[in-house]
């Protein structure tokens, strides 16, 4: 393809992307739909999964999702704002190139408005203690954005306990998968709670044991509670009924002693009138869950290893490799712990727990969709309450920075006297997309709501603007915070990003692979 | 220029709205003569085809493989409503039709989807709020039997007209029988179903107890005042987990090593009979051995392969399956006042009753008969429903008026509320109390009344301030729905209503539908574009 073709190509690419993205930005973007190829319905907001489920074909808007998405996988939100950046930079950029300027000369303003636009951003960092209610305030519009106000309202306060459970202040770092998402598909939306404690996706696999213990002594350990098979291939001769039997019973012996010793640590410890629960990363037979419910104790197998960790941060104690020395130091304690039934699916509740570190998000939901779309939301909505930590600041939201940095750029552009002037506008120009999309979104005049906004900027207000009235707000006051991190991200890619698709000057198709002839 | 993967299809804009609604409503007007007690029947030709009839939303909707995205949501809704309580299906499918049929005009006249999901949401909080309020019979004893008949009786009525006074009884017997001391413990799987082909539904009767649909092993058929030792393994000889090979070196040894099984297996047998058991239940296998010993001394042996069933049986009996071979405790052992073995119909029956026994059984099931195999999974259904209407009860003992007359009140008093705000959410607030109307229309006219009639002087009724009327189809006239015993759950409607609500606000908030190429083979193309033409 010939140098123009080749631009335009790229560019109609972007802007196409944008058009599909665009309406679901903000707090009252609508939703997508989207039907996998069995029939399976999936509903977001969220433009990272929209981008990866969407099977783009076309080169440029694939790779234009994929620098998207890879922004989401690194600090978690920021998609769609990124696919409109870039598709409105394109835009103007056009508008320029029509002009006959260079794209190189574009793309050197762009970097200079790069460079400003990071200062501003700096300049512009929040640094916020770090505590509930500033927290709430990121959490809210994170979710904000990919839910429904009635539901952001339950889960900004559920995402922001979360992270203060398993935040430890001498951690910089947060570790989010310390916080296990589960999901239940029954009820509502709206009924999806926090538990202090941890929630297991599986029952114990013995009708006697109690469903319901409270005041327990919890062993986690890793140890195997069945019969191995040894490595080397063996086999036994006997030549009467009893040896037979005597093997058999010397085969249960290994095990047996194992239970043996987990049962007398349990009497020892529940004396009181306490209980004991077992939670063990391998396996546990039937002979031995035996054992145990006839002790009256919970014993749970085959967890999942990272559910060990959480355990060990959310009751205390320590995952035991072996059972050779156990002492009443490694059980971990917890006021209640319950099974519930749903179906055919069991559930185990591990509550009241001292001091958690790590807790669960029980995610209800009547569908999977539904459950799906707020598994999203929360992933984000915790990713984002970790940048805030993590950055120790915040950025103001619903456009305000965008509408303070394209006005600092604009000033900035006037000072310039080389070429490069036209490349700074247009970024400074392009930068407005996202107040104004979510004036459209909001069902309001662009043009005016960006006006009002702009002049109260001008009379030295840091503004956002209201989606439900359409007015300037202060986005400080009602507690609308972006990530730093975000931001920086989007700021960056966008803009390398767009340099990149403007300095492209041809595209080639290699022919398929194994195809008789390459097709046009 | 393509964006999307080849095949794939993509709708946007108001039209999407649009088309999602007409779909919708194509699937509620086929589930709308299925309300009430004069409804109709659908006969679904599966894509296996199998062929059922069925006035029950769920099964219909289960076997219509409905491929539409948007009315597939609507689906899902009234799939949770039966997995919550079970009942209201046809309510969620025909109410969710007939408020975006409602909702429909306003979106012509370019009305912002915001505002009139916002009203939807308000007219349902106020429901909610209202609902309480027209509770009209609450039932104060979920054990008296003819009380809760009467409320399981509107049930079964509108799925399986004229076999409600034979079914209804049975249920609330069956479920009254197992009701534990926390009555919110109830578990409706517990009370269980046994279909046996042939009869008639009158033959049907309550077990209170367990019942198998197989033989026994032995020769022993009947039991009375049984006593049982439960195996949750194999009654044979200790297989360990090593190989082991039997090594023989004489002839000696050869002749006694299976007289040292013998020996053993028969140890095992007389520990076990002399603690008083006279049945061996296993849920794997009995060996031959050991069965010729159980003979020996007359003991019954119940083989039950499904894991599920023999923890069911315990239940009945209150026995505790043992994981090892040897005689049970007394506490292990379980109690049965008749085990026996009968032939229902060509079927093999057992049948572990507590009639007269001392212990009360946990399970209770329902020996139902019937002439086609079709009728007998369709009571099943049904006696499912009644059980979940039962379960209802031990949660929320609060009743509506049934036949029309709550929805026709709600749909009164919503308008009220509709005229009193001053925003542009006043539309969705009329358009769902408008909706309401439906059911009183439907039920109207599947009973063959003029429904036009029916509705206006429903209405002046209820603004003459009778609550309580509704139509009463079965005397072809409208009445005090109250008064003549007709009742719907409260829990039951405010679950339809949440989940109405959640269907309706999903299918008007989405603006694009993407679908990939549906996976599998490849289907003709053609054949897939007028499926989305016809939706």
């Amino acid at each position: 393809m010939a140098q123009s073709t080749a631009l335009q190509f790229n560019i109609a690419a972007a802007k196409g992307l944008m058009e599909v993205l665009r309406t679901n930005v903000g707090p009252t973007g609508t939703l997508k739909m989207l039907v996998g190829g069995s029939g399976d319905i999936r509903i977001t907001k969220d433009g990272a999964r929209l981008l990866s489920e969407m099977q783009i074909q076309l080169p440029t808007a694939q790779m234009l999702s994929r620098t998207a998405t890879a922004v989401d996988d690194e600090v978690g939100d920021g998609t769609s704002s990124i696919i409109l950046f870039i598709g409105e930079l394109c835009h103007i950029a056009e508008r320029y190139l029509n002009e006959r300027v260079h794209p190189r000369i574009l793309v050197d303003g762009f970097q200079l408005a790069l460079r400003k636009a990071l200062e501003v951003l700096d300049s512009m960092k929040l640094a916020l203690p770090m505590n509930r209610e500033t927290l709430l305030g990121v959490a809210r519009t994170a979710l904000g954005t990919k839910l429904n106000p009635e539901l952001t309202n339950v889960m900004a306060p559920i995402v922001t306990d979360a992270v203060q459970i398993v935040h430890r202040p001498e951690n910089r770092d947060l570790d989010l998968h310390m916080v296990e998402i589960m999901h239940m598909q029954h009820r509502l939306a709206t009924d999806t709670q926090l538990v202090r404690g941890l929630v297991l996706d599986h029952g114990c696999r013995h009708p006697d044991m109690p469903r319901r213990l409270t005041r327990c002594h919890i062993l986690i350990c890793n140890v195997s509670l069945e019969y191995e098979k040894s490595e080397v291939n063996s086999t036994f001769a006997f030549s009467s009924a009893e040896q037979r039997e005597k093997l058999v019973e010397a085969e249960r012996k290994v095990t047996d002693d194992r239970v043996r010793k987990i049962i007398a640590l349990k009497r020892k410890v529940c004396e009181d009138g306490s209980t004991f629960v077992v939670i063990n990363q391998k396996g546990i037979d039937p002979l031995s869950l035996d054992s145990f419910a006839k002790e009256g104790m919970m014993g749970l197998r085959r967890a999942k290893k990272r559910n060990m960790e959480r355990l060990a941060l959310a009751c205390g104690g320590v995952c035991c490799n072996s059972v050779d020395e156990l002492t009443p130091e490694v059980l971990g304690y917890a006021g209640l712990v319950y099974e519930q039934t749903l179906g055919e699916e069991k559930y185990t509740f591990v509550e009241e727990v001292r001091e958690p570190h790590s807790c669960t998000i029980l995610v209800k939901g009547p569908n999977a969709h539904t459950i799906g779309q707020l598994k999203d939301a929360l992933r984000d909505g915790l990713r984002a309450c970790r940048n805030a930590v993590v950055d120790g600041g915040v950025v103001l939201g619903a456009g305000a920075f965008e509408l303070a940095c394209s006005e600092a750029l604009m000033t900035y552009a006037r000072t310039l006297t080389t070429t490069a002037v036209s490349g700074v506008k247009a970024v400074a120009e392009a930068l407005l997309i996202i107040p104004k999309v979510l004036a459209i979104n909001s069902g309001f005049d662009p043009i005016e709501c960006l006006v009002k906004l702009q002049e109260e900027h001008a009379q030295g207000n840091k503004v956002g603007l209201d989606v439900v009235t359409g007015e300037p707000i202060d986005p400080q006051s009602g507690a609308i915070f972006d990530n730093y991190v975000v931001k920086r991200q989007i700021l960056n890619s966008a803009i390398v990003m767009t340099s990149q698709l403007l300095l492209v000057d041809e595209v080639l198709k290699a022919g398929k692979a194994g195809a008789p002839a390459p097709q046009q | 220029m393509q964006l999307l993967k080849e095949d794939t299809r993509r709708m946007m804009g108001q039209d999407v709205v649009f088309k999602n609604i007409s779909a919708i409503n194509e699937l509620s007007a086929i589930h709308r003569t299925c309300m009430g007690p004069h409804g109709q029947s659908k006969l679904v030709v599966t894509h296996l085809g199998r062929t059922l009839i069925s006035r029950r939303t769920s099964t219909i909707v289960e076997n219509l493989a409905v491929e539409h995205p948007a009315a597939k949501l609507v689906v899902m809704a009234a799939n949770h409503q039966a997995t919550e309580v079970g009942d209201g299906t046809t309510f969620v499918i025909t109410l969710a039709g007939e408020i975006l049929e409602k909702v429909k005009p306003f979106l012509e006249m370019r009305l912002s989807i915001k505002d009139l999901v916002e009203g939807l949401d308000m007219a349902m909080r106020k429901t909610l709020e209202i609902l309480p309020e027209l509770a009209v019979f609450s039932v104060p004893n979920v054990v008296d039997i003819p009380t809760a008949t009467r409320v399981i009786k509107c049930v079964i009525g509108t799925k399986m007209n004229g076999y409600e006074h034979t079914l209804a009884p049975l249920v609330a017997q069956a479920c009254a029988d197992i009701l534990p001391s926390d009555p919110k413990k109830f578990l409706v799987e517990n009370v269980r179903v046994a279909k046996v082909l042939g009869g008639n539904i009158a033959d049907s009767s309550v077990i209170r107890g367990f019942c198998l649909t197989r033989d026994t092993e032995g020769t022993v058929k009947h039991i009375r005042n049984a006593k049982l030792a439960v195996f949750g393994c194999a009654v044979d000889k200790d297989e360990g987990e090593t190989k082991g090979t039997i090594t023989i070196s004489n002839a000696d040894e050869l002749k006694n090593y299976s007289v040292g099984e013998e020996q053993r297996m028969k140890q095992i047998i007389d520990d076990v009979a002399r603690t008083g058991a006279n049945v061996i239940v296993t849920g794997a296998t009995f060996g031959e051995i050991a069965e010729h010993f159980i003979e020996a001394h007359g003991m019954m042996a119940i083989k039950v392969p499904s894991k599920f069933d023999l923890r069911r049986l315990c239940l009945a009996t209150g026995a505790t399956a043992l994981v090892r071979l040897g005689a049970p405790t007394a506490e292990e052992m379980g109690h049965c006042a008749a085990i026996d073995a009968q032939e229902v119909g060509g079927t093999r029956v057992l049948v572990l009753s507590q009639e007269g026994g001392s212990a009360t059984s946990r399970i209770s099931t329902i020996l139902v008969r019937a002439a086609t195999q079709n009728t007998l999974d369709e009571i099943e259904k049904v006696i499912e429903d009644g059980v979940n209407v039962f379960k209802t009860m031990t949660r929320d003992q609060r009743f509506l008026a049934g036949a029309g007359a709550c929805e026709m009140e709600l749909s009164h008093r919503l308008e009220g509320y509709g005229r009193s705000i001053p925003g542009l959410q006043q539309y969705g607030v009329r358009a769902f109390a408008e909706a309401l109307a439906v059911v009183p229309k439907t039920l109207a006219e599947n009973a063959g009344m003029n429904f036009n009639d029916v509705l206006s002087n429903l209405r002046s009724a209820h603004t003459a301030g009778k609550a309580t009327w509704g139509v009463l189809s079965m005397e072809n006239t409208i009445g005090d729905a109250a008064a003549a015993g007709i009742y719907d759950s409260l829990l039951a409607k405010e679950w339809a209503f949440k989940f109405i609500t959640e269907a309706v606000r999903t299918v008007l908030s989405v603006d694009q539908i993407i679908m990939s190429k549906p996976a599998g083979g490849p289907k003709p193309r053609d054949q897939q574009a007028g499926d989305a033409g016809d939706d």
